[in-house]
This record gives C-alpha cells, structure tokens and sequence, in this order.
C-alpha cells in the first residue's frame, strides 16, 4: 500500500466508480435537482445542469475521496457550472458579483437585524407559495446560503467548502439573507393584515 | 416592554445557536438571558418559527422521470470513447 504512488492508490476501477455513483452520488440527485431549479427557475435547465454535475463528477472522480461528504463534493460542482457555464447564458439579468453585493450589503443598514412586528401567528397562515416566492425574490446569492443551510442541512465549514469563501462570509452572508427573507414574509404577513400597518 | 441591551448580539448567537454551530457555554448564556429578556425571547419564538415554515412550506419538485438513466447513458458514452 505504502508503495503505491499517490495517483495510482487514489485510482478507482470501473466497478468501484459504479459503486460510488450509486451508494453516495445517485442519492442525492432529489437535494441536487432542487437546488438546480431554485438556482435557474426552469426545470428543462434544471436537468441539464444536474446532469452536467454528475457527468463532472464522473470525469473528476479522481478528486473525490472516499469517505468525504459526497453531498457537499456534488453541490460544489453543481454551484460552479452554475456560475461559470449557466448564469452567463441564463435568461435571469445579470447579477453584480459576490464582492459587490457583498459591500453593498455591508454598507447600509441591512446587516444590522430588522427586528420587526412579524408575529409567531402570522407565519401559521402562510402559504406555500408566499414562503417560496420570499425565498426565490432574493439575489442568487443569498437565495443560495438559505438553500444550503436552512433546507439542505449543511454546516458552516462545508458551505464554506461549497462557495470557496471564508466561514465568516458565510455567517454574514447567511445573517444578511435571513433579513431579507424576514423582510419579505413581512409583506406577505402585512397584505394577510397581521401586522399593523405603520 | 423593556429593550434588550444588547439584541443586535442575542440576535447573532440566536442564529448561531439554531444553525447548530455554537458552543455549550454560549448556549448556556444565551438561555439564561432569553429567560429573562423579553424581546429576546420572542426573538427566540419568531426564528424558531421562520425555520420551521421554510423547511414546511417550501415544496420539493420531483425529479423528473428518467433523469438518472439518462446520466448512466451519458456516462455510458464517456467511458466508451
Ligand atoms: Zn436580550
């Protein structure tokens, strides 16, 4: 074993590759294509950019170790094809980059929480449409942080991983998106009348 | 109704906290001060709430039909080649 170069132990058989896609790839293609469509909103694109992700996975297979979070290997890949090959010929306007909506949002009051009259009963009464539409109205960016925390589970260090940022924009990123959001439930609740108009 | 002296912080550690990424001690803190911090309290309430409605409300789409075996066809073709 000690042997072995470093590319020659990392190598996978065609059998074992199989393996990999079924046991740790293929499970979590439901997670996959619903990250996909909250990123593009149109489900032909959807798939194409789920199925690019996986035919990545399988050409780069020699970079992914056993034993690591697959899950969070397949949705950095999936996030990259999304900038680099979709997000330029997408239909959604371009968006300022990442830099910029972060600087943006430094800048101003958003960072600071908007501690609101939204009240614990007017959520009870939300609609399903209503939460995702105040999910989907968000800047990609920070739709994305809520996404990968807040309905996939993942941790700080792996979404750090994922975006390749800082652990410490990740935190903010994700501060700053939960105000949006908050702030977007609090128009649904305002229109529903649970909160007193100011 | 009192204000928090210090909610732009709570809020943070609240976050921290419900994200599962915070330590016992902070823990500890914060829930010693949320028994006695009304608006933190209901700051507790509200987030608590909010994560909940999204991880409900927000509805999965199926993946369509067919998608896995027409990545194993894909795939398929790469290792022909
Ligand atoms: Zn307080």
């Amino acid at each position: 074993m000690n042997q072995m170069s470093e590319t020659k132990r990392k190598r996978y058989s065609e059998a074992e590759k199989t393996k990999v896609f079924d046991i740790e790839f293929y499970p979590h293609i439901d997670s996959m294509y619903n990250f996909a469509y909250r990123l593009t909103f149109d489900e032909d694109d959807a798939k194409d950019l789920v199925q690019d992700t996986y035919l990545k996975a399988f050409r780069f297979i020699e970079s992914f170790q056993k034993g690591t979070n697959a899950k969070a290997w397949l949705f950095r890949i999936l996030k990259n094809s999304f900038i680099n090959d979709f997000r330029k010929k997408s239909k959604e306007p371009s968006k300022v980059d990442y830099q910029e909506v972060e600087s943006y949002y430094n800048s101003g009051d958003v960072d600071k929480t908007i501690t609101t009259d939204l009240r614990v009963d007017s959520l009870k009464d939300m609609m399903g449409d209503e939460v995702t539409n105040a999910l989907n109205t968000l800047d990609v960016d920070f739709r994305t942080v809520i996404i990968l925390c807040d309905l996939e589970g993942f941790k700080y260090d792996e979404m750090a991983r994922i975006l390749d940022i800082p652990i410490g924009t990740v935190r903010s990123r994700l501060h700053r998106a939960r105000n949006l959001l908050r702030e977007n439930l609090r128009v649904y609740a305002k229109t529903m009348g649970y909160v007193k108009k100011s | 109704m009192t204000n928090c002296p210090d909610e732009e912080r709570c809020l943070h550690l609240l976050e921290v906290i419900l994200d599962d990424e915070s330590t016992p001690e902070a823990e500890q803190e914060y829930f010693e001060h949320i028994d006695q911090c009304w608006p933190c309290y209901q700051n507790y309430n509200l987030e608590k709430a909010i994560r909940k409605l999204i991880k409900s409300k927000i509805e999965n789409k199926p993946v369509p039909d067919g998608l896995i075996k027409s990545i194993k066809r894909e795939i398929e073709k790469i290792t022909i080649e």
